[in-house]
């Protein structure tokens, strides 16, 4: 895997993620797609199962540094956990059901976007619960919190299938194996 | 079968490791986690350049006013009227607190005086990853000489939110929608022309609105005939919470008003703000020259 593309590609999906999100999101709920998790799903894909992980943790952990999580007292703070070991989970289930999957087709890759994405979120309301219920001063309802992101995981995958035909040409570039590179590879 | 390489084998060791620091971080109190800060502000300063132009494009595709005027000039006299309007309902409200200062200090009370404020001009660049946060961080920091706790208007001197962290380019603003932000006291205005109106405390509801009981009048005010409507606007009469300099900024309209569950005789107001809050490409920070961060609620442990 090309580490400096990969670089330049989380950085244009953060962006994404940062600016274009809520205008996505339906409605005041928290219903909308993870761009950053689709492409964590798309190089969990077909990525070599260690960088997978630590693609995945190293997306999380962006993820975590740019949420700013609300107070009740007011104010903000950082929390680095959640998101990163989310995505490493939902890394590893990809890493093991993409040997059961046709991978080089958008609908698997937003299959697999939408189931990752809910094992991602359910261990971020699972660890901010946690949290929470250890008196940490969070804005935090679990039921709520839960129903919603599972929403936002089925918005992710949806919008995962558009997204695979863009990542899907630029696996070259990632350094990713391609169909075409596996056939001779066998040969 | 390859052997794998030494950067592999390195990776698969180091993978464990990062595992038990993240599991450590994710439960360790926020008060150990303060120094996350500066890795969050220089990730958030990293993305500006690639988030920026996103949400310009999502800000001209969904914009924060549903109707926009067509011409300019009305645009203008429109933000021009509600700019002399909050001036007029502040003075008035200050008039009213200069009173109550005034018998005060017949008991031997202390005055505070108003203090000038400053005011800049900010683009929002973008929200947070996690949308479960109602924060939006605009272009203008430590370095502009914004502060925590001064107060964001948008557009048509609608009340946005309060600045709640700051770095040396960006800031934090949360906004009044948030859960978070707490309740305020606010004032329906009945009569707006008159500065007669309903004192009222909101409380966000997380879904966009803020929703309160209207409080009792009182009889010598019951006697006059002061009933609330849909679409009456809502302005902010909340000197205990926020700056002085923010009183009377528009916080919405009353959009549903229904009996209280508890007193029927009472009623509840639900208030949106007149624009959608997250939307908003620009703001304007007003910060009292005293340091309004003193009227904060309380602020971030982390």
């Amino acid at each position: 895997m090309r580490w400096s593309v990969f670089a330049v590609l989380a950085w244009v999906f953060l962006g994404v993620e940062l600016g274009l999100r809520d205008a996505l999101r339906l409605g005041p709920t928290l219903v909308a797609p993870s761009f950053l998790f689709t492409l964590a799903a798309f190089v969990a894909l077909s990525a070599p199962p260690i960088a997978t992980l630590w693609t995945c943790l190293a997306l999380g952990l962006l993820t975590d540094l740019t949420w700013a999580v609300e107070l009740r007292t007011g104010g903000t703070a950082t929390i680095v956990g959640p998101y990163a070991l989310g995505y490493l989970l939902a890394g590893q289930l990809i890493v093991s059901m993409r040997a059961l999957m046709i991978r080089w087709n958008p609908l698997t890759l937003g299959f697999l976007a939408g189931v990752g994405s809910c094992v991602a979120q359910i261990t971020v309301v699972g660890l901010c619960t946690l949290r929470a219920a250890f008196g940490a001063p969070i804005v935090w309802t679990a039921s709520d919190q839960l129903a919603q992101r599972l929403g936002a995981s089925v918005y992710t995958g949806v919008v995962a299938v558009l997204v695979g035909f863009v990542l899907m040409p630029l696996a070259p570039v990632l350094g990713l194996p391609t169909p075409q590179q596996r056939r001779f590879g066998r040969r | 079968m390859s052997r794998p390489s030494a950067q592999s084998v390195q990776a698969r060791r180091l993978l464990p490791i990062a595992i038990a620091i993240l599991v450590a971080m994710s439960i360790a109190p926020l008060s150990w986690l303060g120094w996350l800060r500066w890795f969050s502000s220089l990730v958030e300063t990293l993305a500006v350049p690639a988030s920026h132009p996103f949400a310009l494009v999502s800000r001209w595709v969904a914009p924060a006013r549903p109707y926009r005027p067509s011409d300019d000039a009305v645009r203008i006299l429109e933000e021009e009227l509600e700019k002399y309007k909050q001036f007029y309902l502040s003075q008035q409200l200050e008039n009213e607190r200069q009173q109550r200062v005034l018998s005060e200090l017949r008991a031997g009370a202390v005055i505070v005086g108003s203090e000038p404020v400053r005011q800049v001009a900010a683009t929002i660049i973008g929200s947070s990853s996690d949308l479960s946060s109602s924060i939006v961080r605009a272009r203008a920091g430590t370095k502009h000489g914004v502060v925590e706790g001064a107060v964001a208007v948008g557009p048509g001197l609608q009340l946005l939110g309060r600045v709640v962290s700051t770095g040396v380019r960006m800031c934090e603003i949360q906004l009044v929608t948030s859960k978070a932000s707490g309740p305020m006291r606010v004032r329906v205005m009945v009569d707006e022309a008159g500065g007669q109106g309903l004192d009222c405390l909101l409380v966000p509801q997380g879904d966009g609105t803020l929703r309160g009981p209207i409080e009792d009048r009182g009889e010598a005010a019951a006697s006059t005939k002061m009933d609330v409507k849909v679409g009456q606007s809502v302005r902010l009469a909340d000197v205990e919470r926020w700056p002085r300099s923010a009183s009377m900024f528009l916080v919405g309209t009353v959009e549903l008003i229904s009996p209280d569950p508890d007193q029927p005789l009472r009623k509840v107001v639900t208030v949106r703000p007149t624009l959608k809050l997250d939307r908003v490409g620009e703001v304007i920070l007003r910060i009292e020259d005293d340091g309004s961060a003193l009227r904060q609620p309380g602020k971030g442990g982390a």
